[in-house]
């Protein structure tokens, strides 16, 4: 297995292959299926959707009116959002055998701009990790080292587009769940704006930081997907009744050019090929003409404990019923942190909510100076499979703790943020560099990300 | 604060409505294996030391504003 792309064009242009019948999704998917059959052992999907894409893909081929910005574009998603006819287990066998009767609305929008479900992928079990390691299913395993980790929990979303399996996949994000994969894999990860895509029909892990996510080979097509994505669903409580902007369009515009690192003073230890290529792409920023001045973000390692406090009893509530009545078909990590939100107070899970409230305030004010912030998506590269806990700095740590300390803040503020490759360790592991925006701002994220893509 | 024992944890259980946690689950938070958290007992002195930051009249966080932070 390696490194690959489903298609040498970009979404854009390949949609519009499709459309102006050049191409044929027939022949493209059905390629791309023998590629799924062949590389099974990479564990990416849970479930191949042959038949619904085979189908979809016969009929587009056919069609005399070709029309939608994803016409004929394959794509898989992760195993927690519904999919009408197509079971969805949450990457648990304590939803196996479930065949919901309705999409979620992401799958409803993709569908409606001509885009093709091939299948439904891998995942840490109801997106409890950020190793994306699962017993039941098998573990995706990275495509540039097979003993290495590909990150979670959207992992399989992250291996089907790195190993050309699908043009992009979704993923869901509550600490890092599509940043960190995509870090790991060598991808771009895209976590819009909390509520700027519908979560209904998405199995739920923290409604509070639960965000939808999407990999893709490049800010491009990250930007053509959430243009389909993006909008009002007034099924979802929380999602924003706000206008949505041309991401495309945006990726054209003049770069935005005031952008924010960390101080030395906060920057937690990083793994010295991380320390180097984030230093690298922040240099190319400003030989690029950007003016970089330093922030002081909250701190890191105390914002990973007010998520835990939100997540851990959400997560609970959610699944304590089902605990309750099939308990034994969970995974014991998964069981171990849910017990968690057992024992946290009420009190700690408000003053958890204050502190998001204080999160928010802090980066509002840090966000009125400059237009992004630049951090390394991990400190690390990916790590090795089975590896609980590592070293950073003089600091032994979980690899849980180490993989989100850039990440899981972004989910509290709401933040959009966006990961994309910044270089390679000297074995090759690739290394992503975060760009974080203001709120319902992802174009600015996207076009920094592009101009990134650009120099590397 | 005295660190946390499974006793603990066992009794809570007993005298409130909660999941049916086994032994071994309880001892996966006294002393954890799988890389989620530190531990449970840290996670307890990490909460202490938030509940000593005064957060005056701030509320829960609500819904997020466009151009929040913006120029």
């Amino acid at each position: 297995m390696s490194r690959i792309r489903a298609a040498s064009l970009g979404i854009p242009d390949l949609a519009r292959a499709f459309r102006e019948a050049r191409q044929s999704p027939f022949d493209f998917i059905g390629a791309l299926l023998g590629r799924i059959d062949g590389t099974a052992d990479s564990h990416s999907y849970i479930t191949v959707a042959r038949d619904n894409a085979l189908a979809r893909a016969r009929a587009a081929s056919a069609a005399a009116e070709r029309s939608g910005t994803l016409f004929g574009i394959p794509y898989a998603c992760k195993d927690l959002f519904l999919t009408r006819g197509i079971e969805t287990t949450g990457g648990s066998l304590a939803r196996r055998g479930w065949i919901p009767d309705h999409d979620a609305a992401v799958i409803e929008r993709l569908s409606a701009a001509g885009a093709i479900l091939v299948g439904k992928t891998n995942m840490h079990e109801f997106a409890h990790g950020i190793t994306g390691e699962n017993p039941v299913f098998g573990t995706p395993v990275n495509p540039y080292d097979p003993k290495r980790l590909a990150g979670g929990s959207s992992s399989g979303s992250a291996t089907a587009v790195a190993l050309g399996l699908a043009c992009f996949a979704l993923g869901s994000d509550t600490g890092g769940s599509t940043r960190v994969p995509a870090a790991l894999c060598g991808l771009v990860g895209l976590k819009p704006t909390y509520g700027r895509v519908s979560l209904f029909g998405a199995i739920p892990y923290s409604w509070s930081v639960d965000h939808a996510g999407i990999l893709a080979n490049t800010a491009e097509d990250a930007a053509a997907v959430l243009q389909v994505i993006a909008g009002f669903d007034a099924r979802d409580p929380a999602s924003a009744d706000l206008p949505v902007d041309d991401y495309i369009a945006a990726l054209a515009v003049p770069s935005p050019r005031r952008l924010g690192v960390l101080s030395a003073a906060s920057m937690p230890p990083l793994a010295p090929s991380v320390e180097k290529a984030y230093r690298r792409a922040v240099d190319g920023f400003a030989a690029a003409g950007a003016e970089i001045s330093e922030i002081v973000l909250p701190d890191l390692a105390e914002a990973r404990t007010v998520a835990l406090l939100i997540q851990m009893p959400e997560a609970l509530a959610y699944h304590r019923r089902s605990l309750t009545e099939q308990g034994e078909l969970y995974g014991a990590d998964v069981r171990a942190g849910f017990a968690v939100g057992e024992f946290i107070l009420a009190e700690h899970y408000v003053t958890a909510k204050r502190m998001m409230e204080r999160y928010r305030q802090q980066m509002e004010a840090v966000l009125r100076r400059i237009d992004a912030i630049l951090t390394p998506t991990c400190p690390i590269v990916a790590p090795r499979l089975a590896e609980t806990t590592l070293t950073l700095g003089d600091r032994e740590l979980p690899v849980g703790n180490a993989l989100t300390c850039f990440t899981s803040l972004f989910n509290m503020t709401g933040n959009p943020a966006v990961s994309v490759s910044c270089g390679s360790d000297a074995e090759g592991l690739p290394i992503g560099l975060q760009i974080v925006g203001r709120p319902f701002e992802e174009g600015t994220i996207l076009r920094l990300a592009h101009d990134q893509e650009q120099r590397l | 604060m005295q660190p946390v024992s499974r006793g603990t944890l066992k009794r809570i259980m007993q005298e409130f409505p909660t999941v049916a946690w086994s032994d071994g689950e309880l001892d996966e938070l006294v002393s954890p294996s799988f890389g989620v958290i530190t531990g449970f007992q840290q996670l307890l002195n990490n909460i202490d030391a938030l509940m000593r930051i005064d957060l005056g009249d701030l509320p829960m966080a609500g819904s997020l504003r466009r151009g929040a932070g913006n120029r």
